[in-house]
């Protein structure tokens, strides 16, 4: 039993949940897939606000988007075609390898979005597409996800804000992806991972970005790292001048559970791994 | 306050308070073959089906789980009549101490209620979140293969 929770409500429209959270001021927690809610429950938090009966969990496509609601399952998204199919499977890979089946049956893409660690799966694969988070709260907005993660989404969104939509823009043919995580065990957390999509044209690299986990606090692109190889004709010698570059470009940040060495080691092994699988591979 | 759930098929209303966690209150009301392991959603001991979603029910705030249909070990057969999965365990020797049984037979049958032909790799990612520290996992994936032939079968 969580001791210190003293209060429930489960709205049944969104402007009810944000009233809710706003007459917590800030001691009531958004419960959403709660795996991570009921383990880390602030000692502060007073109360939970569900986000369960909102109609928020949804896959559907519109204006040329994905739309996933925040409360679809992790499990729900391995489970449907349309998001299988996006950016040659990305989406598919980083869900697959998010924790247990009996996890990803409770965790939901929005508490995803929302409770960042440094080894989360899911938000490195959105950062390479072109993502959109709709927020609610006092007034609704939509950021890109890259601008919503400058800072980490705990402390950028206000306690009555709260995660709604998640939209991708599907990058369209021509289009190839993947996505990596190296860990222990399939479901263990990850010592690193790296997603990277990209467009090659006639042997020219005409689009790549590339988006790393668990490296630092929290995910985040390599635009260096993509500037050295966008508008470049791919060779062996580009990749592995690449994979040497990203670990002077990027800083990693210390890590308890894997030396300085190591990382850098493995970030230079994934990196060439997943430029040859997405760069030389034709499939 | 009250919720209301509806136990392998029968109906219940229960009082929770707003912090109980579901595998408290199912364990309370009497299913014990729900198990308390780690209290992470790492182990999968107290594995259940919430709506037909195998999860672990330490993650579960009883009072979300309000108006939801929750079947256990218990709602799946009886010591006269066993499920086929429980059957499958017995004759394959995939229960040693049994802390774990309930839980892997629930994913096993979330497992075959979705993918009723599962390959090897599948079964193993099906039950990739309930530990055994007796048996290994031959005998457990043995099991629910057998299962899965005499679904087929029937």
């Amino acid at each position: 039993m969580l001791t210190n929770i003293k209060y429930y409500s489960c709205p049944q429209s969104i402007n009810e949940a944000v009233r809710e959270l706003t007459k917590g001021r800030g001691r009531y927690s958004i419960l959403a897939g709660g795996t991570s809610s009921l383990i880390h429950t602030h000692p502060r938090c007073l109360g939970f606000v569900s986000l369960k009966d909102l109609g928020l969990g949804y896959i559907r496509q519109a204006k040329g988007m994905l739309r996933i609601g925040a409360m679809t399952r992790i499990q729900e998204i391995l489970e449907d075609k349309r998001a299988g199919r996006l950016a040659g499977g990305l989406l598919y890979k980083a869900c697959s390898c998010l924790g247990s089946t009996l996890n990803r049956s409770l965790i939901t893409a929005g508490g995803n979005m929302t409770q960042i660690f440094r080894w989360s799966d899911f938000p490195v694969a959105l950062l390479v597409l072109d993502t959109k988070i709709t927020v609610a709260g006092p007034s609704r907005m939509t950021v890109p996800l890259i601008d919503l993660l400058k800072k980490h989404p705990k402390t950028k969104l206000k306690y009555n804000q709260i995660i709604t939509e998640i939209g991708i823009r599907d990058p369209g043919k021509g289009y190839r992806s993947e996505f990596i995580k190296f860990s222990r065990t399939n479901f263990d957390l990850a010592i690193l991972s790296i997603a990277v999509l990209a467009c090659v044209n006639q042997g020219r690299c005409t689009d790549i970005r590339i988006a790393y986990g668990a490296v630092q606090p929290l995910c985040f692109r390599a635009y260096g790292l993509e500037e050295l190889i966008k508008g470049q004709r791919i060779s062996e010698e580009l990749i592995q001048k690449a994979g040497e570059e990203s670990t002077r470009l990027i800083s990693c940040s210390r890590d308890l559970r894997v030396s300085p060495e190591y990382q850098r080691s493995l970030l230079k092994t994934l990196t060439l791994r997943a430029l040859k699988k997405v760069l030389l591979n034709p499939k | 306050m009250h919720i209301h759930l509806t136990i392998n098929g029968q109906k219940k209303r229960i009082e929770v308070r707003p912090g109980d966690i579901l595998l408290d209150v199912l364990r309370k009301e009497g299913y014990q073959s729900i198990k308390k392991g780690c209290g992470l959603g790492e182990c999968g001991a107290c594995a259940v089906l919430l709506d037909n979603r195998p999860v672990n029910s330490c993650l579960v705030l009883a009072a979300d789980a309000d108006g939801s249909e929750i079947t256990t070990a218990e709602g799946l057969g009886t010591p006269d009549k066993p499920h086929f999965l429980q059957e499958a365990f017995v004759k394959a020797g995939a229960v040693q101490c049994g802390y774990c049984t309930p839980g892997m037979i629930i994913s096993a049958k979330a497992l075959l209620d979705r993918n009723p032909r599962p390959s090897t790799e599948e079964i193993k990612k099906g039950l990739d979140g309930n530990y055994c520290r007796c048996t290994g996992y031959v005998k457990i994936i043995d099991a629910v293969r057998q299962a899965a032939l005499k679904l087929k079968r029937s």
